[in-house]
């Protein structure tokens, strides 16, 4: 002990110990980790603050237990909190679903969802697909897909075909299995301050629609814009072999359940609606589309909807105020192509 | 696959010894491979002169041949890690005198780790000068000895007396060294990465945006400074310590619970021991140590810290930093004795817990001069001194503070508060391995919530340990 007189500084001391000692120390470590691994997946499971996971994991429940639906709203995580289907159904009528996830599963999770749809209700009245223009040419991203609840040989069974090389594989399972290490950002959360969670957690109408209110700063937006821009300009127009594959089979069951798809640009800050490289590769996007689906893809908006700074959270996400001028603008003009062309009833 | 090269080649040490300086040289040519050059250097120029002073009987020649391996090594960490540093701080000097310092300053890169192997070379030919050391027969045992990976580029600065033989002799591995080894390993790297890597977020936003501090943001900018080094530079300490002992080598202690001291003696006993003790033994005694008068006592502490305080690195804080330590150091010798022990019941908790606490107060002191390093922009221009961040941070400690400090404050003491109480364990029982005494599942308990925490709280970015740079 220190406490004798005079004070000395603490120094080591080796403790005995055996090689099965050691082992069995070892082993208890690992134990206790495998533990914790499995406490941190209950505990995210029901009260995960991660606002993606949230959204996958609730998307793809309404999908299972959503029932039959005129209007089904797939694309990423600005169609996710812009369309409002109640908002939607009072203009067009019917009962829709906002199944929008997120921009990192591209096409590919709308052709799934699709599919699935199809085979527990039959084909929709339509579908309406939002995306923003950068979505097309992402590749797969093993650790995203890994929140999407389908095991890998499914993935790989359906169109488009999603397969991982080993070193992906790894990452999925580790990303899918292994929260202790890759949910660490939400479990810092959860232990540091877990007060913060109930505030951050989304909340997600039983319609699948997210709102989100606060718009970020004009600094955050304007940066995000120039990143934006950065990204448009350093990239020509392109679709991922994925995602070509994923329209393909889109239009395919389009074609088979005679019903249309409704293709809506994601809304922007009004800082990028009219920047040449953004329009660019709107104009591609859309010629691309009308040329893969022809009067099957029908573009709806001609050019995206600009938002003021005030409605946007950053380039191209908006606040639940901003998401009903978007849906009433988007329903009208779903209202004013149906009224032209007669919508082929499943 | 170097400690399972090295486990299977137990029964031929001198071929571990090969594989390990092999190893090392890899290791240290990661960062460039010229600077492997200098560590070759070093180690024959120690190693020829070496055995010529141990042969020689002449007391002269003996002399010359430790002033030539002084004058080599030094001379080496001279021009790379102070050269700069004097031309650039006596450039106004030249220019003064209408001459052109431009020419005189180059950009030299500084080899990782130089003063420590320099040191630690530099015991063994003064310990053969002094007669306390015979010199090794086998020069790969000797550049073994130099570039020993695990402490090669932060310490602890190794005496040759205590590693050498070690080196030269074969290593048995044993359990109870096994667990430590393990222990030292995991509490090195919960310190590294979720105690040191998390405070120095809060430490860099208050040193690196100094003048929008409140006066709460800079105190808590140099606590969470002062709890930064320690676990960052003693955690790589933990590391090579506990990485030598799973290969059967037993390096020394380098810290042991600092920011416990009593006082400044006390806490150079608990601070970076190798450095503090090859000092005391190199430059302290030889210039006179404790024996003459209270000035002459004095002029030696002076002089030794603050060559302790450059031997840091090449800047005027450092200096600072040595000063201020050598002069705490002279205050307190005027002051009566005591730390204490000699005090019954809790007035002995008190007044110790009082000297602790003043000695952390000066300590954080001691942390803002050595951590003012200036802040430069984003081209590398310097936009404020030290002089200035030292400035601001003294006269701006005001009772003042923002939302932010509040949260920073909570996440420093977060992170904090589990290593506190196994340091307090450990300096309650005098035992730094006192959580192997622990029974097994309580020590497994232990173990395992540390690896949990690093998993979960580490900080997975990669950062450099501090004392890299040295």
């Amino acid at each position: 002990m220190s406490l004798q007189t005079p004070y000395q500084p603490p120094d080591e001391t080796l403790h005995p110990a055996s090689p099965a000692q050691i082992l069995v120390l070892l082993a208890m470590v690992g134990l206790l980790v495998v533990a914790s691994n499995a406490v941190a997946w209950g505990v995210l499971k029901v009260a995960s603050p991660n606002i993606s996971d949230v959204q996958v994991v609730r998307k793809w429940d309404l999908l299972e237990r959503g029932g039959v639906v005129d209007t089904l709203i797939l694309g990423d995580s600005t169609g996710n909190q812009g369309l409002d289907p109640a908002q939607l159904d009072a203009m067009i009528g019917g009962r829709s679903l906002n199944l929008c996830t997120l921009g990192n599963f591209m096409l590919v999770d709308d052709a799934w969802m699709l599919q699935r749809y199809i085979e527990r209700h039959g084909p929709p009245r339509r579908v309406v697909l939002v995306h923003a223009a950068n979505v097309w040419n992402r590749p797969v991203h093993p650790a995203s897909f890994a929140t999407i609840p389908m095991g890998l040989g499914e993935m790989g069974r359906r169109v488009p075909s999603v397969t991982f090389k080993t070193k992906q594989k790894v990452e999925f399972l580790m990303r899918r299995y292994i929260p202790i290490y890759y949910a660490d950002q939400s479990l810092r959360l959860m232990a540091m301050r877990p007060w913060l969670v109930p505030r951050v957690r989304p909340v997600i109408t039983e319609r699948g629609f997210m709102p989100r209110s606060g718009a970020a700063s004009p600094e955050v937006i304007e940066g995000d814009v120039n990143e934006a821009v950065d990204e448009y300009e350093r990239r020509k127009f392109g679709v991922a072999r994925v995602n070509e594959a994923a329209l393909h089979e889109i239009v395919r069951l389009a074609e088979s359940g005679d019903f249309p798809i409704y293709y809506v640009d994601a809304m922007v800050s009004d800082r990028l609606v009219d920047v040449p490289a953004y329009r660019q590769q709107v104009d591609a996007l859309h010629a691309y589309l009308r040329g893969l689906g022809g009067d099957r893809i029908k573009i709806v908006l001609d050019q995206p909807i600009g938002f003021a700074d005030e409605y946007m959270q950053d380039s191209e996400h908006i606040t639940v105020e901003a998401a009903a001028k978007y849906t009433e603008a988007v329903g009208l003009r779903i209202m004013e192509i149906g009224a032209g062309e007669t919508e082929s009833k499943p | 696959m170097v400690y399972t090269t090295y486990w299977l080649l137990r029964a031929r040490f001198r071929w571990q010894n090969a594989m390990l300086l092999v190893a090392s040289y890899v290791f240290y040519g990661y960062w460039d491979w010229r600077f492997c050059l200098l560590l070759l250097l070093s180690s024959l120029v120690d190693y020829v002169i070496g055995r010529q002073m141990h042969a020689s009987e002449d007391p002269r020649r003996r002399k010359l041949l430790l002033l030539v391996s002084l004058g080599v090594n030094l001379g080496v960490l001279g021009f790379f890690k102070y050269f700069n540093f004097f031309a650039e701080s006596f450039a106004p000097m030249f220019t003064a005198l209408g001459m052109e310092p431009d020419a005189v300053t180059l950009n030299i890169i500084l080899p990782v780790g130089i003063s420590f192997y320099t040191f630690q070379t530099l015991s063994y030919t003064i310990d053969i000068y002094r007669r306390e050391l015979k010199p090794v027969n086998n020069l790969l045992d000797f550049a073994l000895f130099v570039s020993f990976f695990p402490q090669l580029v932060a310490g602890p600065i190794e005496r040759a007396r205590h590693l050498l033989p070690q080196v030269c002799s074969p290593r048995t591995i044993r359990a109870d060294q096994v667990q430590a080894g393990l222990w030292l390993i995991l509490w090195g790297y919960f310190k590294k990465t979720v105690v040191a890597d998390n405070a120095a977020v809060i430490a860099n936003q208050a040193f690196n945006n100094y003048t929008e501090q409140s006066g709460m943001g800079l105190a808590l900018g140099a606590l969470a400074f002062a709890v930064q080094i320690f676990c960052d530079f003693s955690a790589y300490s933990d590391i090579a310590r506990g990485l030598s002992k799973l290969m059967g080598f037993d390096l020394m202690v380098n810290f042991r619970l600092p920011y416990f001291a009593v006082s400044p003696s006390d806490f150079w006993r608990r601070w970076h021991i190798s450095l503090s003790t090859w000092l005391r033994d190199y430059l302290y005694i030889p210039l006179g140590g404790n024996r003459g008068g209270k000035l002459f006592v004095m002029r030696n502490l002076m002089i030794t810290m603050l060559l302790g305080g450059l031997w840091h690195g090449a800047a005027w804080n450092f200096v600072l930093w040595g000063a201020f330590h050598g002069l705490i150091l002279v205050i307190y010798r005027a002051l009566p004795n005591g730390d204490g022990s000699s005090l019954r019941g809790p007035t002995r908790w008190v007044v110790r817990g009082g000297m602790m606490a003043v000695m952390f107060v000066l300590t954080l002191i001691g942390w803002v001069l050595f951590r003012a390093t200036g802040v430069r922009d984003a081209a590398g221009n310097l936009v404020h001194t030290s002089m200035d961040q030292i400035t601001f941070f003294f006269t701006n400690l005001t009772p003042t503070y923002t939302a932010q400090d509040l949260t920073n404050g909570y996440d420093l003491m977060f992170f904090v508060l589990p290593m506190l109480l196994i340091n307090i364990l450990q300096e309650r029982s005098g035992d730094l391995l006192v959580v192997n005494r622990l029974p097994l599942i309580p020590r497994g308990l232990v173990w395992g919530l540390l690896l949990v925490a690093i998993i979960v709280f580490g900080v997975r970015e990669p950062s450099e340990f501090i004392y890299f740079q040295f």
